[in-house]
């Protein structure tokens, strides 16, 4: 695929605001396309599930933080959202059954974005 | 835009997450440097490596070292937090934020980020910085880093005005700062200069102070009062900076202006704390001074003095007066020294002592020397001219004269503009000219010689005497310092008079005529003449009187012809001025050899003893050598019936013979005793008035025991 065809994809996907988050690029598409392949590999989806299942919610809380950052920065609309509530959860004194339920929604949302990022590899 | 060749701004990204960096470096990448940190440990390695980061870009929530904890760290170290740190954040106004600012964060950006804000919030601070950075070094001494002189003026006033405590200003110098320049390098000053401030920026405004370089090495520091200030207070400081320091020890003053209202600038106060340490800068005993009123009192006549010396040299106030310089014996007038005394038309007469030392500061002592020489030059033509017989008159010259280029010549000019001889005119030369540099103090010693003067080494005694300098500065009298002849009656101490003893003898040994000053009492004038000693000045002849009185002592049946000293010639093989070399081959073969022997002056009628070895010291009743020395007539031990047949040998001997050896009676410790006395010539002056022998005495009833015992 070519890089425009990637980012059509992924805006298209992932409810991108394209003009905001280009921008935020500098409109370097290809450094978007890398930073969301790194994004990717850095598996903190993975740690932050470990965390989530040892109860260590204080680590969970900045690995979610973290996740929720770049997810705002790649532009993923729909992901940032329901990243933002789910931190809020684990902010100070986390609210456990609340998170349990958004840390649901949030793996659902972050499934989707892994399904669209493989297919640009297709 | 920013030029290309123009060296980009570093900023410092500190998140992390690679991804974030990756977006801010590539919106920051046109135009400044990033560095980038993934947790806090990383930034603070990387500030202390990088001296030049203008900006620190910080996420707050992170791993290892998150931003409130760098925050922490970074508000304690002054070389860093002085570089503004923007926090990054996601919403404003929770309680992690607020404690970034109160850590010192300056700024806020959201994620997900937006570039333009990211952007203009950077060169926003950048701006706000560089001109806190241009305030910050319109005020900084740019090698210190502290205030300089103006900003500390400033800084100072505001603290006075508003520290609810009474407030000290304490300034410090350097003593002879400007040879460390000299003996290593510039750089080795600056150095130092920067190690000084540093140990005086902790050390003393710890309660809360401002310290500021006024100028060179002279620092001020505005502080809280110290209710009582001790030596150790300062000496711990002096120490440390010395501990560094391995060539050499610096001297280092300080001066206290204590801080009452605040209507005068701080400039002037600085001054009076620099005037407490001008105070105490000759002596080496204390290291503080106080601005205080004895002080202020003291530079106040000071001031007067000053404001009034010119007019005062105009208008005729200064005297030369006279004091005779005697001949011990006869007591008869061989000279003057010329002595100025400022005869004030309120205050009356002025003793030297309140105005010289101010005149040797401000430099005027030399226009006064000047005046006295002339002054005394006229007097002398006077005499010329009126037919009375004229004494050497001698004047001073003050240390600064000697650095006077045209000291010389105008010292010729007078002799040569009044038709005087330059024999009359003696030139006095304290002796711790002679310390100070010593080879241009020679080379004009010898100019002034060679021209015909006579020179006299003043206040000899007085300060770091140097009997070896003696040797080596062309001088022809020594004036012997008071304070040699002080001791002698506070005391009456043997041991003063042994060291007077010595000196009246070394020069004569160098061809010196000695002038013992301040002769006040009979007894000092009666030990003097023991010693030899031909002339004398004090109150115990005259003190300084006024020209005309000095006159009218001056008949002619009280005056007599002063005379240099007599050289003595060498007689045979031994050099005289080894005898005064300690480590001379003639000293170790006189100390180590096996039998007693002395060198003896034979002059005025006495045979005087002047070295002797140990076996002599035994021979001659074992007693203290000090005692020896001061009772040192030879003619005293010897018995009355053999003393006529002694003294004739010893005439012979030097006249004719050059050598005498005879058995002779000599009453030592209560008992008479048969000494064999060998006596050899090895000096002597012109007309034979002085003549040295060395001496070998044996006991001679002790060697007839003996022999008789052995039968």
């Amino acid at each position: 695929l070519e890089v425009k065809e990637c980012v059509n994809l992924i805006v298209d996907r992932l409810k991108v605001n394209r003009k905001l988050t280009m921008e935020r690029f500098c409109g370097d598409e290809e450094l978007y396309l890398n930073c969301i392949r790194m994004f990717v590999n850095e598996k903190n989806c993975d740690t932050l599930d470990r965390y989530m299942k040892s109860g260590d919610y204080k680590a969970a809380f900045k690995v979610a933080h973290s996740i929720k950052g770049v997810v705002g920065n790649l532009g993923f609309s729909e992901l940032y959202a329901v990243s933002c509530k789910f931190v809020d959860t684990l902010r100070g004194e986390p609210k456990l059954d609340e998170a349990k339920v958004l840390y649901e929604d949030f793996k659902q949302s972050y499934a989707q974005m892994l399904t669209a990022v493989e297919e640009l590899n297709k | 835009m920013m030029d290309m060749i123009e060296e980009k701004k570093k900023i410092l990204v500190v998140d992390d997450d690679s991804v974030n960096r990756e977006i801010l470096e590539r919106i920051l990448i046109d135009d400044y440097e990033v560095l980038k940190a993934c947790n806090g440990a990383e930034a603070l390695d990387i500030l202390r490596t990088n001296n030049d980061v203008e900006v620190i870009l910080l996420d707050i929530i992170m791993p290892v070292m998150d931003g409130n904890e760098f925050l922490k760290v970074y508000s304690k170290d002054t070389s860093i937090s002085n570089i503004p740190v923007i926090v990054i954040t996601h919403c404003e106004g929770t309680e992690v934020e607020l404690e970034a600012l109160t850590n010192g964060a300056m700024e806020f950006v959201t994620k997900p980020y937006e570039p333009v804000v990211i952007k203009h919030r950077i060169e926003h601070i950048i701006s706000l910085k560089d001109n806190a950075t241009f305030i910050h070094n319109l005020e900084r001494d740019s090698l210190t880093g502290v205030y300089n002189r103006d900003a500390f003026y400033l800084h100072a006033k505001e603290f006075i005005v508003n520290s609810p405590f009474p407030v000290d200003i304490v300034v410090t110098d350097i003593d002879d700062f400007k040879l460390v320049n000299d003996m290593f390098t510039e750089k080795m000053g600056d150095r130092m200069l920067k190690k000084w401030c540093s140990i005086l920026s902790h050390t003393y405004p710890m309660s809360g102070g401002i310290i500021g370089r006024l100028t060179g090495d002279i620092f001020a520091i505005v502080m809280p009062r110290v209710e009582v200030y001790k030596e150790e207070y300062f000496n711990s400081a002096i120490s440390e900076l010395n501990g560094c320091l391995t060539a050499l020890s610096l001297n280092i003053h300080f001066g206290i202006y204590q801080v009452e209202g605040e209507d005068i600038p701080v400039s002037v106060m600085c001054d009076r704390a620099i005037i407490a340490i001008r105070s105490i800068k000759e002596g080496y005993k204390k290291c503080f001074a106080f601005y205080d009123a004895e002080l202020r009192e003291q530079l106040w006549k000071e001031q007067i003095i000053i404001s009034e010396m010119k007019e005062a040299m105009l208008e005729g106030q200064f005297k030369v007066y006279l004091q005779p310089k005697c001949e011990l014996v006869s007591q008869k007038i061989v000279g003057a020294e010329a002595l100025v005394r400022w005869i004030h038309p309120i205050k009356g007469m002025m003793s030297p002592a309140e105005f010289i030392p101010v005149f040797e500061k401000n430099g005027f002592i030399t226009d006064l020397d000047e005046y006295v020489w002339e002054q005394t030059c006229v007097i002398i033509r006077r005499w010329l001219d009126k037919g009375i017989t004229v004494v050497p008159v001698s004047v001073n010259v003050s240390r600064v004269d000697i650095y006077n280029t045209r000291l010389v010549d105008i010292l010729c000019g007078l002799v040569e503009k009044y038709n005087l001889s330059y024999d009359m005119l003696h030139l006095e030369i304290t002796e711790t000219a002679y310390t100070e540099n010593p080879k241009q103090l020679i080379d004009t010693v010898v100019k002034l010689r060679a021209c015909g003067f006579t020179i006299e080494m003043d206040d000899f005694g007085a300060g770091y005497s140097s009997l070896i300098m003696l040797a080596k500065v062309p001088v022809d009298t020594l004036k012997l310092d008071m304070g040699f002849i002080r001791e002698l009656t506070v005391d009456n101490s043997i041991k003063s008079g042994n060291i007077l003893n010595f000196v009246v003898e070394l020069a004569k040994w160098l061809d010196l005529a000695v002038i013992a000053e301040g002769v006040e009492t009979k007894e000092q004038l009666e030990f003097l003449k023991s010693l030899s000693c031909r002339y004398g000045q004090g109150y115990y002849f005259s003190k300084p009187v006024p020209v005309d009185v000095f006159e009218r002592l001056m008949t002619d049946k009280n005056i007599s012809p002063y005379l240099p000293a007599e050289e003595l010639q060498q007689v045979g093989q031994l050099k005289l001025h080894e005898i005064w070399v300690p480590d001379s081959h003639f000293n170790i073969v006189f100390n180590d050899y096996l039998g007693a022997l002395g060198i003896v002056e034979s002059v005025e009628g006495k045979f005087k003893l002047v070295r002797a070895n140990n076996y002599c010291f035994e021979l001659l009743n074992g007693k203290e050598e000090n005692e020896l020395y001061t009772a040192n007539n030879l003619y005293d031990y010897i018995s009355k019936e053999d003393l006529p047949a002694f003294i004739e040998d010893v005439r012979k001997a030097s006249n004719e013979t050059n050598s005498f050896s005879n058995i002779y009676k000599w009453n030592i410790n209560g008992k008479q005793v048969d000494i064999m006395c060998r006596g050899k010539v090895i000096g002597r002056s012109e007309g034979n008035s002085r003549v040295l022998f060395i001496i070998d005495v044996t006991n001679a009833s002790e060697i007839a025991d003996a022999v008789s015992k052995r039968g």
